[in-house]
């Protein structure tokens, strides 16, 4: 019987090298039961090497995994699903062919929640065509009705919005929070800090093979720094000379780079006015989390801002 | 006895769960043109390879019984025999054994299968075990297609043997059918290259093609007068080992030590890619 409080999932110190590249290097992860916890990282972060080795795909060279409690070798996997990069299945066999055969290597009544698990999914109309004509899409879609069928209790998705209309985006995101609501614990890897700031409790972000934060999203927010805004005005040079104090214009590819909060914006914006500058055009370059995102994976290691551990 | 029912649990599941896969590699197998394609060959190639020779009156002498082609029908099947030992059973077999596992690299669906709740070593085992089927299925039929072609389209007339006395009908039928079955040990063997080539190469073109081009290679060293210890080596010179049973009085040395060859080949084979694949990180899409 599994402890309640027990985390869903605790790696600690996982080290992978692939010949002379090093895609984790000690990655400590901790994952509360009942959590959506999200895990962001530029490409090459070492993401998908975590989620494979999660998922018992790849074996660490050193640290330890345990889910819910239990090692791999002590039937780790049971009551985890989710797909890590894009889902793939049997082209020449149906949508509800492939879960058959899916449902059918879990055992268990996984056969019983094909239907169910199609439905959620919003693939019922096309199960029974092949998967080879199917959208990057409805792949997508069929590898979340995989993954429901093993009635998960930790379900790991991996760029789960990749290839959905935004219709389907907005499903996904929906079923991700039902999800959530009744208690499934959701390890969600993303690029969109947006769908990570809607569904996240919790965050992890990595870079190059390391934890460079983990913590809430509340903590997350709490580091956040100044929103990015991108200006080009009529005369860039005056401009510089405008910035009011507590925020930063920069020039940046032929514009301005503006660091500042929504009121000290405003602000500037009037004084440029008042300075006979005018504004032709003011974007937003990226949310606070975004920003913060960016310092945490582009500047130097000394930077690295890991909260404090989840749980605790 | 609840130690004993905990003890065998999870070896039944093993159990099940290898049966599950073998059930559905067989289904897949059905879905699959190629695999269509090659049942329906060693069906109708037979048939085919007679009406041919029956629009003409040369004979294949060079083969062994090709001279009695239009005499006995018993002499279909061998003739067949002898073709298909030098590549064609080796071409079939790999249909299936050399890709079982790289398709679903090709594929992708690793991440797939492996994510579920049957082992590493249950797939192996499944996967295995429908190639092996796959490759003795086709073998009894291209055996079974090739007797009933010699005796439909050419008749059941007595085969004279390799000592030139006539052999009855009914033994003439027992001995082709003998030789035949004596093929299935180095077909096993070239099912296991192909499984080994198909974890080790990751590559379906290189697990179907590459047994046939080493089943060539190693009828080109046995043509070219490589010692016998060499040839004793070679997996396809147990290809030949039925030749024994039709002399006046049969000799089997060929046939044990061809048994042996062929299963050293199909254990250090499949064991090569077991290992394999139980060690196998399994990245990328």
């Amino acid at each position: 019987m599994d402890n309640p409080s027990q985390p869903a999932i605790e790696a600690r110190d996982l080290v992978k090298r692939f010949e002379d590249t090093t895609a984790l290097a000690g990655v400590d992860l901790r994952v509360g039961p009942g959590r959506v916890h999200g895990m962001v990282g530029p490409n090459g972060a070492g993401k998908t090497t975590l989620l494979t080795m999660l998922m018992g795909l790849v074996r660490p060279d050193a640290g330890s995994i345990r889910v819910f409690g239990r090692t791999r070798e002590e039937n780790g996997l049971e009551g985890v699903a989710g797909f890590v990069e894009s889902p793939r299945f049997y082209p020449y066999l149906s949508g509800r062919r492939n879960l058959a055969l899916l449902a059918d290597l879990d055992g268990g009544d996984a056969a019983a929640r094909i239907d169910e698990s199609l439905e959620l999914a919003g693939l019922t109309d096309h199960a029974g065509a092949r998967v080879g004509g199917y959208s990057v899409g409805m792949r997508q879609r069929l590898g979340i009705a995989a993954a429901l069928l093993r009635d998960p209790r930790l379900l790991i998705l991996d760029e789960p919005a990749s290839g959905l209309d935004p219709a389907g985006t907005r499903d996904m995101r929906a079923l991700i929070a039902r999800l959530a609501g009744e208690g499934v614990t959701i390890l969600l890897s993303s690029h969109d800090m947006d769908e990570v700031e809607d569904l996240c409790d919790d965050i992890t972000i990595m870079r190059a093979g390391q934890v460079v934060f983990d913590g809430s999203m509340e903590e997350l927010r709490d580091k956040a720094p100044d929103p990015a805004f991108r200006l080009s005005t009529s005369d860039d040079e005056k401009a510089l000379t405008v910035a009011g104090p507590g925020m930063t214009v920069t020039p940046d590819d032929g514009g301005l780079l503006v660091h500042a909060q929504r009121d000290q914006l405003d602000a500037y914006v009037i004084a440029l006015g008042r300075a006979d500058v005018a504004v032709r055009r003011l974007d937003l370059e990226a949310s606070a989390l975004k920003a913060l995102f960016f310092r945490l994976t582009e500047s130097g290691a000394e930077d690295r801002a890991t909260g404090p551990e989840v749980g605790t | 006895m609840t130690a004993v029912a905990e003890r065998t649990e999870p070896r039944q599941a093993a159990r099940t769960g290898a049966w599950v896969v073998y059930r559905w590699e067989l289904i897949k197998l059905t879905r699959q043109v190629k695999a269509q394609v090659v049942v329906g060959l060693c069906v109708l190639a037979p048939f085919l390879f007679v009406a041919a020779l029956n629009a003409q009156s040369n004979v294949p002498q060079d083969t062994l019984f090709g001279r009695w082609v239009h005499d006995s029908g018993f002499s279909i099947p061998l003739v067949v025999l002898g073709f298909a030992g030098q590549w064609a059973l080796p071409a079939v077999t790999s249909v299936v054994a050399g890709d079982i596992f790289a398709c679903e690299d090709r594929y992708g669906t690793w991440k797939t299968i492996l994510t579920r709740s049957c082992g590493r070593s249950q797939i192996f085992t499944g996967k295995t075990f429908a190639a092996i089927t796959f490759s003795v299925v086709t073998t009894v039929l291209l055996a079974l297609s090739s007797l009933a072609a010699g005796v439909l389209l050419v008749g059941r007339q007595p085969l004279i043997g390799l000592s030139g006395t006539l052999l009855t009908p009914g033994h003439s039928a027992v001995l082709v059918l003998t030789s035949w079955a004596t093929v299935l040990l180095p077909v096993l063997g070239f099912t296991g290259l192909g499984l080994l080539l198909s974890v080790a190469s990751r590559s379906s073109a290189v697990g179907v093609g590459a047994p046939v081009v080493i089943g060539l290679v190693m009828q080109l060293a046995s043509l070219v007068n490589a010692p016998s210890a060499v040839r004793m080596l070679l997996l396809t010179t147990p290809f030949g080992a039925w030749h024994g049973l039709f002399t006046v009085r049969p000799f089997y040395g060929p046939l044990v030590q061809g048994a042996i060859v062929s299963l050293v080949y199909f254990v250090l084979c499949v064991g090569g890619a077991y290992a394999l694949l139980r060690r196998r990180d399994i990245t990328g899409s």
